[in-house]
C-alpha cells in the first residue's frame, strides 16, 4: 500500500534501517484502519483493520493521544526493540514503529559498561567512607587513651608524692610515726581507688564488665565506708556521718560497684570541703530504689565546671588540672550500669549534694550475713606469696582476725608445708616466681578435694576471675587486700555453725 | 455485575542498579537474578490485581536508571502513579531520588510509594533514621523491600494500587 505523504515526510527524518510498521487508526474508536510496512517483522501476524490499535502494546492502553509523542527504545519482545511514534496531521493518525535493535545493542553495551564502572566507583567510595570513619574512630580512641594516660599520671602524682614525702620524713625521724602512717595510708587508699576507677573505665569502655548479682548487707557496706573514710574526715577536721532512713537490711546487686561509686562521691566531698561536715543519707523509703545522698558543706562547684562534671575531658583542652578526674565520670557510668542514675542535685556557696539512685531488689531468701570475725578464730591458714611485703601484710591482717598464719614464699615451699601440716584454708598469689597459684591449687587438690583455696590477684579482669573460679579456686580476692572483702569471702566459705 | 477493570500506568523511578527491574520481575514473574543487566529505554509489564472487589490492571513502566538526562521525560507522560526506588546500601540512591522528585514537579500530583530496596543486605545497610524520615515526608509512604527475598514487593505495588483506586 502506498505510504501517506505525512508518513513519507516523517520517515525521511527518522530512518529505520531494519524495518518499520505504520498503523493508521481512528482516534475516537482506536480501530485500525490500514497497515503499512512489515507487520510480521514486529510479530503482528494478525493485525487487521477493525482491531484496536492499543492492543499492539500495553504502552498504548492508557494513551489518550492528545498530542504527538515518541517512545524510544521500547522493549517490544525479546530481541526486538523499537521506537514508537504517534504521528498525526490532525486528519490522519498513525502509530509508527521503527526497529532500533541494532542501535539498542550498541547503546546497551556502552551503558552496561559505564554502569559497571559507576558501580565499582560507588563500591570504592563506600569503602573509602568506611575507612575514613574507622580512621576517625581510631584517632579519637587513641586521643582518648592519651588523655586518659595524661589524666591518670596527673591524678596518681598527688598521692604518690605525698606517700614518698612522708616516708622520707618518717625515715629521717622528723615526724611521729602515727602521723606519717595515717597520711601514707590515706594516700595509698586513694591511689588504690584511682586504679579501680581506671580499670573500671577501661572495662566499661571495652564493654566487658559483667554486673555482679549477690546479696549483701547494706549495714555492712556502710560500716565499711565509715571505717575506710573516717581517717580522711579526721585529717581535715570534718564531721562525717551516715544517716539511714528506713534502710533495707540486705540488698541484692553489685556491692563492688555500689561501693566504688560511694567511695568516689564521698572522697570528692571530703576533697572539696574545707570545714563543716560530709553526710551520707541513705533512704530506702521507696521500696523499689534506694537513694544515696552525699551532702557536703564545701564551697560549691564553679559554674563553668558544672556542665562538664560527668565528662572526663573536653577535647582540645588539658585534662582538668585539679579537677574531679575520672571519679565522677566513672561513677555515673557505674550507676547506669546498675540501672540507676547519678545526678548533682544542688550546689551553692554553702554546699553540694549528689544523689545516687539505684534500683535494688531487697533480698528475701538467701541472705548472706557477714561473719563475725570470731568465727574465724583458730583457723589455720597458709599464705603463699613471693612478695615479702605483701606476705607480711596479709599475715598481719589475718592474725588480726584471729587466724593462725603460716607463710610460704614459693609454690615449692607451700607444697613442702602442706604435706606436713593440716590447714583449714590456703591463700595464694596467682603469679609466683616458681610457678603459678594454679600449681599450688593442683598440689593441694592432690591431697584434699575440699580444702578451700583462695586466689589473690592484683585487680583481676572479670574474665580472669571467671576462669580461676572454674579452675577450682573458692574465691578470687583482689590485691591490695581489703579487710572487708576478705571477711565477706571467708564468711561464705565458713558458714555459721550452729 | 462486576466493576469495570481499571487500567493504570505506573512508573518505577530511581538511580541505576537500585533494583527497579528486579522488583518488577519479582512482582510479575516471581523470579530474581543476581546478575546486573541494565535497562536501556523502557521495558513494560502488566499485572492485574484485585483489591476490595475492584480489579486494577497495572501497566508497569520499568524505566532506565536516570543517568540519561532528559531521556526519561517522554516515558513519564500520562503516568498515574510512581514507585520511587532507592537502595538502602547506597546513599547516592536516595539523594538521586530526592533530586528527581525536585526536578519533576509534574509528577508531584500523582500518588507515590517509596521502596528502600535490598533490605536483605543488612550488614551493608547505610540509610539512617533521619534519611528515612525525610523520604517519608517527601514521598508519603516508605517500605523496606527486597527483590531478592520478596520482602514487601507485593505490598509495595499493592499499596500504590490502593492509592490509585482512591485517586480515581
Ligand atoms: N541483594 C539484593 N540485590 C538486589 C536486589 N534488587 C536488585 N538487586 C541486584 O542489584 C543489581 C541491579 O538490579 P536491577 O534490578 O537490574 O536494577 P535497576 O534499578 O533496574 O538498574 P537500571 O536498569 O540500570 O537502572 C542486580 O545485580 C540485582 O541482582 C535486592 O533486593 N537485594
Ligand atoms: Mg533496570
Amino acid at each position: 500500500m502506498k505510504l501517506p505523504a505525512v508518513l513519507k515526510e516523517y520517515l525521511l527524518h527518522h530512518r529505520a534501517q531494519n524495518g518499520h510498521l505504520a498503523i493508521a487508526f481512528d482516534k475516537d474508536t482506536f480501530e485500525t484502519l490500514a497497515v503499512y510496512g512489515a507487520p510480521e517483522h514486529f510479530g503482528f501476524n494478525d493485525l487487521e483493520p477493525g482491531k484496536p490499535v492499543t492492543h499492539i502494546h500495553p504502552a498504548l492502553e492508557t494513551e489518550t493521544f492528545d498530542a504527538p509523542f515518541q517512545l524510544s527504545f521500547l522493549n517490544l519482545k525479546p530481541g526486538l526493540v523499537c521506537d514508537l511514534h504517534y504521528v498525526t496531521d490532525q486528519q490522519q493518525h498513525f502509530i509508527l514503529l521503527l526497529d532500533r535493535t541494532d542501535q539498542f545493542d550498541v547503546i546497551s553495551r556502552h551503558q552496561q559498561h559505564s554502569h559497571n564502572v559507576q558501580l565499582s566507583n560507588d563500591y570504592f567510595k563506600r569503602l573509602i567512607d568506611e575507612l575514613t570513619a574507622t580512621q576517625a574512630r581510631l584517632y579519637k580512641a587513641n586521643e582518648e587513651k592519651a588523655m586518659l594516660i595524661a589524666m591518670l599520671s596527673h591524678e596518681f602524682g598527688t598521692p604518690l608524692s605525698a606517700i614518698k614525702g612522708y616516708a622520707e620524713l618518717l625515715e629521717k625521724g622528723k615526724i611521729p610515726a602515727d602521723k606519717a602512717t595515717s597520711v601514707i595510708r590515706r594516700n595509698a587508699d586513694s591511689l588504690v581507688n584511682m586504679i579501680h576507677n581506671a580499670l573500671q573505665y577501661g572495662q566499661l569502655h571495652a564493654g566487658n564488665a559483667p554486673v555482679n548479682h549477690e546479696s549483701f548487707s547494706l549495714q555492712n557496706l556502710l560500716e565499711d565506708l565509715k571505717s575506710t573514710l573516717q581517717p580522711l574526715a579526721d585529717s581535715k577536721g570534718l564531721t562525717f556521718e551516715i544517716l539511714p532512713i528506713s534502710m533495707p537490711e540486705t540488698l541484692s546487686g553489685d556491692r563492688y560497684r555500689l561501693r566504688q561509686i560511694l567511695v568516689n562521691l564521698l572522697s570528692n566531698a571530703f576533697k572539696y570541703t574545707a570545714c563543716g561536715q560530709v553526710r551520707l543519707v541513705v533512704d530506702g523509703t521507696e521500696k523499689t530504689n534506694v537513694t544515696f545522698r552525699v551532702q557536703d558543706t564545701g564551697s560549691g562547684i564553679p559554674a563553668d565546671k558544672i556542665h562538664r562534671l560527668f565528662t572526663p575531658w573536653v577535647r582540645g583542652t588539658q585534662p582538668q588540672a585539679s579537677g574531679t578526674g575520672l571519679g565522677l565520670v566513672i561513677s555515673k557510668q557505674l550507676a547506669e550500669s546498675l540501672g540507676g542514675s547519678l545526678r548533682m542535685t544542688k550546689t551553692s556557696k554553702s554546699g553540694t549534694e549528689f544523689c545516687l539512685d539505684v534500683p535494688v531488689q531487697t533480698n528475701t531468701d538467701k541472705t548472706v550475713h557477714s561473719m563475725r570475725p570470731e568465727k574465724l578464730k583458730n583457723k589455720h591458714v597458709l599464705i603463699v606469696d613471693d612478695d615479702k611485703d605483701i606476705l607480711y601484710l596479709c599475715q598481719l591482717l589475718l592474725e588480726d582476725l584471729g587466724l593462725f598464719v603460716v607463710t610460704a614464699h614459693s609454690a615449692g615451699d607451700a607444697a613442702e608445708l602442706f604435706s606436713r601440716r593440716r590447714f583449714d584454708l590456703i591463700l595464694t598469689d596467682i603469679n609466683l616466681a616458681d610457678g603459678s597459684g594454679e600449681s599450688v591449687l593442683d598440689q593441694v587438690r592432690a591431697h584434699s578435694q575440699k580444702l578451700p583455696v583462695l586466689a589473690m590477684s592484683a585487680l583481676p579482669h572479670p574474665k580472669t576471675v571467671e576462669r580461676l573460679l572454674q579452675r577450682g579456686f573458692s574465691a578470687v580476692i583482689p590485691k591490695p587486700i581489703d579487710e572487708q572483702t576478705l571477711v565477706d569471702e571467708l564468711s561464705k566459705i565458713f558458714p555459721e555453725q550452729r | 455485575m462486576s466493576a469495570p477493570v481499571l487500567t493504570r500506568k505506573i512508573c518505577l523511578l530511581g538511580r541505576l542498579a537500585v533494583g527497579k527491574t528486579s522488583l518488577v520481575r519479582r512482582f510479575v514473574e516471581n523470579v530474581f537474578d543476581e546478575r546486573y543487566q541494565t535497562t536501556v529505554g523502557v521495558s513494560i509489564h502488566t499485572k492485574t490485581l484485585n483489591i476490595n472487589a475492584q480489579t486494577i490492571k497495572l501497566i508497569i513502566w520499568d524505566i532506565a536508571g536516570f543517568e540519561q538526562v532528559a531521556h526519561y521525560q517522554q516515558y513519564l507522560r500520562g503516568s498515574h502513579g510512581v514507585l520511587w526506588v532507592a537502595d538502602g546500601t547506597e546513599p547516592a540512591s536516595w539523594q538521586k531520588l530526592l533530586a528527581i522528585h525536585q526536578n519533576h514537579q509534574s509528577i508531584h500530583a500523582v500518588p507515590g510509594v517509596c521502596l528502600i530496596n535490598k533490605h536483605d543486605l543488612l550488614d551493608q545497610w547505610r540509610i539512617r533514621n533521619e534519611d528515612i524520615a525525610h523520604l517519608q515526608k517527601v514521598f508519603g509512604f516508605v517500605l523496606f523491600s527486597s527483590a531478592k527475598t520478596g520482602e514487601n514487593v507485593e505490598q509495595g505495588f499493592t499499596e500504590l494500587a490502593k492509592r490509585l483506586l482512591k485517586d480515581q
